[in-house]
């Protein structure tokens, strides 16, 4: 019995110390199993942000990346039109039908010269003309006040609530050169001292231009080095006496608009719109041609409207989730074909 | 004696045992250790290489990350007219480089400051950003055509010139 307790006992003692023992080395192991967590906890967290810092620059990177892609494309576009446009023989519209596949779809080249500059437009024009009828409920004089107290706009969406929006975004834009004979004298004058920082200069200039006015006389090129004198390399490009607007590109119903204005006092004009509509389908319009259609003489000051060159032109290019569109300057040596040189005046990313 | 005999090698055999268990106790606990420090050491010795060793890359790096996802946004917003006036638009000192523009119909502007050799400041009426660890910072206008079309950032890293551009979201004719 005895020895039945006690082979009991022994084991029953002996488990006991081992228990014991055994809670000993149990704490070891529980404190190096802490121990592994924290650290694989630590490493997670290591290992976690270290992933988000390279998603973060990954994002930044990639979106980096698209837009560089988009400008290249918008580039690309700029470099096929100059090299391969001959402007004496073909349209810009028709240039853009032969080679838009090229580029990314939903992509649009068009000609910002189809357009009436509304920084530049005499109010005359908008009074007497069909353009009248763009107004969205307001006067001409409301938008001559608008334009003189807080013109001139780099955006067309700054004149959205004095047209009408179907007219605003086909018939009118905000980027020309300022033709002397022909942009509204007090904006030409604002636009003037704003370029060459000297308000002296540009009343200076407002008043000789006056004279010419008075006297019913348009200026050409040679008039208007001679009034500008010295002071040409600082005016460089933005005012001349290159026609706002390229025939060729002009949609119909800026043509009727002008070509009916009273003011120009031409016979059969809606038979001059389409004769000139008819001729320009197959090759581009030449001056001398459009002086024959109009029936005008080389001074008239609807020729200072109406040109046959594109001086600015406007691109759209996709990209994921937004478009890139850009504005730019066109300028052509006196070659023939002449060569064209283009240059971004304006880039805007807007989502799509 | 058989007793003592049988108690005796019963209590080796428990003895034994308790041995054995404290024994795998002793090799599960080294192993835990030698795990722990497996997986510690290199995350402690990395984050103290990072910041020795590999940390002025990693700044440099971290630096050109940001000037290159900042810069272009703060450029974009400077949307001069064609028609303005270079001179008035865009001013400059040995240390600062500004450029006037219209944010909506308010005046604002973008200044890129020299704060120290590598110290780069952009400030708007909005931001106020600095970027630290472009060693040899240089600033100057990036010029088209002797138009100025942006800015134009350089720094050294790693004993090589670094360059980055940033243009205007428009240009004057």
């Amino acid at each position: 019995m005895a020895a039945r307790q006690s082979n009991h006992g022994v084991p029953r003692c002996v488990g006991l110390i081992h228990l014991i023992g055994l809670r000993e080395n149990a704490f070891a192991t529980l404190t190096a199993v802490c121990l592994l967590l924290l650290a694989a906890a630590f490493l997670a967290g290591s290992v976690l942000s270290s992933q988000q810092l390279l998603l973060e620059r990954n994002r930044a990177e990639k979106a980096i990346e698209v837009r560089s892609a988009t400008w290249k494309a918008g580039q690309a576009l700029l470099t096929a039109l100059q090299e391969t446009w001959n402007a004496d023989e073909q349209t810009l519209d028709v240039w853009w039908v032969q080679h838009s596949a090229v580029f990314p779809a939903g992509s649009s080249l068009i000609s910002l010269s189809a357009r009436v500059n509304l920084n530049t437009m005499s109010p005359f024009l908008l009074k007497d003309s069909e353009l009248n009828a763009t107004l969205l409920g307001r006067s001409v004089e409301d938008f001559t006040t608008y334009r003189i107290n807080e013109g001139p706009f780099s955006k067309i969406e700054d004149y959205k609530d004095f047209f009408k929006p179907a007219n605003l975004n086909a018939m009118y834009c905000v980027h020309s050169h300022f033709n002397v004979n022909t942009a509204d004298e007090i904006m030409l004058e604002k636009v003037l001292a704003a370029h060459t920082g000297s308000e002296s200069l540009a009343a200076s200039i407002h008043a000789r231009l006056r004279e010419f006015r008075t006297n019913r006389q348009v200026l050409a090129q040679s008039d208007w080095d001679a009034l500008i004198g010295a002071d040409k390399d600082t005016i460089g490009e933005l005012v001349t006496v290159n026609p706002e607007l390229d025939v060729n590109t002009v949609p119909p119903d800026v043509l009727y608009a002008i070509l009916r204005d009273p003011d120009f006092k031409l016979e059969h004009p809606d038979a001059k719109v389409q004769s000139i509509l008819a001729s320009r389908g197959s090759k581009p319009l030449t001056s001398d041609i459009l002086r024959q259609i109009l029936g005008v003489g080389k001074n008239s000051l609807l020729l200072q409207y109406l040109g046959t060159r594109t001086y600015f032109v406007q691109g759209k290019i996709p990209e994921a989730g937004s478009v890139m569109t850009f504005v730019a300057t066109v300028t052509y040596s006196s070659d023939s074909p002449p060569k064209i040189a283009l240059r971004i005046l304006d880039t805007e990313w807007t989502s799509s | 004696m058989p007793r003592l005999t049988l108690r005796g090698t019963k209590d080796f055999i428990c003895r034994s045992r308790l041995t054995a268990s404290t024994f795998v106790e002793l090799v599960v606990t080294i192993f835990l250790l030698t795990a722990f420090a497996a997986l510690a050491f290199p995350v402690f010795w990395g984050a103290s290489k990072a910041n020795t060793s590999h940390s002025i890359t990693a700044a440099a790096q971290r630096a050109r990350l940001s000037l290159s996802t900042i810069l272009p946004r703060l450029c974009e917003e400077v949307r001069p007219p064609y028609w303005a006036n270079p001179d008035k638009v865009f001013q400059s000192s040995g240390t600062e480089w500004k450029v006037y523009y219209r944010n909506g119909k308010d005046s604002d502007s973008l200044i890129l400051r020299k704060e120290s050799e590598s110290r780069l400041s952009l400030v708007t009426s909005e931001t106020n950003i600095s970027i630290d660890n472009l060693n040899g910072l240089a600033i100057d206008w990036w010029k088209q055509e002797k138009r100025i079309i942006g800015f134009r950032i350089q720094w050294l890293q790693d004993n090589q010139t670094m360059e980055f551009h940033a243009a205007w979201g428009s240009f004057i004719l």
